[in-house]
């Protein structure tokens, strides 16, 4: 029953797909759907499946880091904006976002950096499939490596890859510069 | 903080209405690996979508018993026990010296930690068989220890 939707793989995305997952029921029934099928076998849609459980996944790394952030930010900095009559949207734009920039670039960074990397969640959730749909750098990088076999063109892209991670850090690293001095 | 939500009940229930989205969309997952964890395989496929299953069962469970779950396990606790006690000892020595100190080259030292994040793992995982089976660490929890250490210490110094 159903083979045609369940690929191969074991998968940790159950939740998408139509046949043991509830989300394409409730995507139709929301009317986001013309009916439910596995948005991971659509090449249209497939991409918003990574993108999901990344930031599921990315969520409380980014919750722990602010609040690190949050928790050093003096009490007093409110307690005088208060005085002085700010309100509450004006202390979250002058005193916390401030405050929080240099961290958020940071985290930014990193995270981008280490979901660039994330190759298993992608093989895991799709292969890189359907018809290449959802292929980043990384996941290539290792079909092309541990698949075709061909460690040369693997090593070459993984290379590339690098550079453009250091470049793209490099930008966000000026970013938060920027941001301490103000 | 939150100094308007103390005096506003419909922003505090806005707040809470928001805290509760968050936490059903964290939790919803969990929640489904354990339903079908208790589903029985007849039932797997014919009332996959169901919130919860007509029939419950422990036999999967008993079956993780039965496997070899908890020598796996045992390797699993030295492992990230062992893994995360000489990190913590390396990364914190060097997050203070990154912290604390001036020295020459450490803008060059920082930007070689962040380096090694930047590409597939996958990669270096061919050398690293390599080189492990050199130095006679390959098949060993010990090897495994090593090079998670090797691998963890950069994004924790920093």
């Amino acid at each position: 029953l159903g083979g045609a939707d369940l690929p191969d793989r074991p998968h940790l995305f159950l939740l998408l797909n139509p046949v043991i997952g509830p989300v394409p029921h409730w995507l139709f029934a929301l009317g986001a759907i013309e009916e439910p099928y596995n948005i991971l076998g659509n090449p249209d849609t497939a991409l918003w499946g990574p993108i999901l459980a990344n930031v599921w996944y990315g969520v409380p790394f980014f919750a722990i880091t602010l609040l690190a952030a949050l928790s050093s930010i003096p009490a007093e900095l409110y307690e005088a904006a208060e005085i002085d009559g700010a309100s509450a949207w004006q202390s979250f734009t002058k005193i916390t976002l401030p405050f929080l920039g240099p961290m958020i670039a940071i985290t930014v960074m990193l995270r981008a950096i280490w979901i660039s990397n994330f190759a298993d969640l992608i093989y895991v959730m799709t292969g890189g499939g359907p018809a290449n749909s959802t292929q980043i750098l990384s996941s290539y990088i290792f079909t092309t490596a541990f698949k075709r076999l061909d460690f040369g063109h693997a090593s070459a892209t993984a290379v590339v890859l690098l550079v453009l991670l250091m470049m793209y850090a490099a930008i966000l690293l000026a970013v938060r510069a920027r941001l301490v001095r103000h | 903080m939150a100094v308007g939500g103390r005096r506003n009940p419909a922003l505090t229930a806005a707040k809470y209405l928001a805290i509760a989205g968050y936490v059903a969309f964290a939790l919803f997952p969990l929640y489904w690996l354990v339903k079908i964890a208790m589903t029985p395989n007849g039932l797997i496929f014919t009332e996959g979508t169901r919130m919860w299953p007509s029939a419950t069962t422990w036999d999967n469970f008993a079956a993780v018993l039965r496997s070899d779950f908890l020598q796996f396990f045992r390797n699993s606790v030295v492992v990230s026990l062992l893994t995360a006690a000489i990190t913590s000892v390396i990364a914190a020595g060097g997050g203070y010296a990154f912290s604390r100190f001036q020295f020459r080259g450490k803008r060059l030292v920082a930007a070689l930690l962040l380096l090694t994040q930047m590409f597939p793992v996958l990669m270096i995982i061919a050398p690293i068989y390599r080189i492990m089976g050199e130095i006679g660490l390959r098949d060993t929890l010990t090897g495994l220890i090593v090079i998670y250490t090797a691998f963890n210490i950069p994004s924790r110094s920093s």
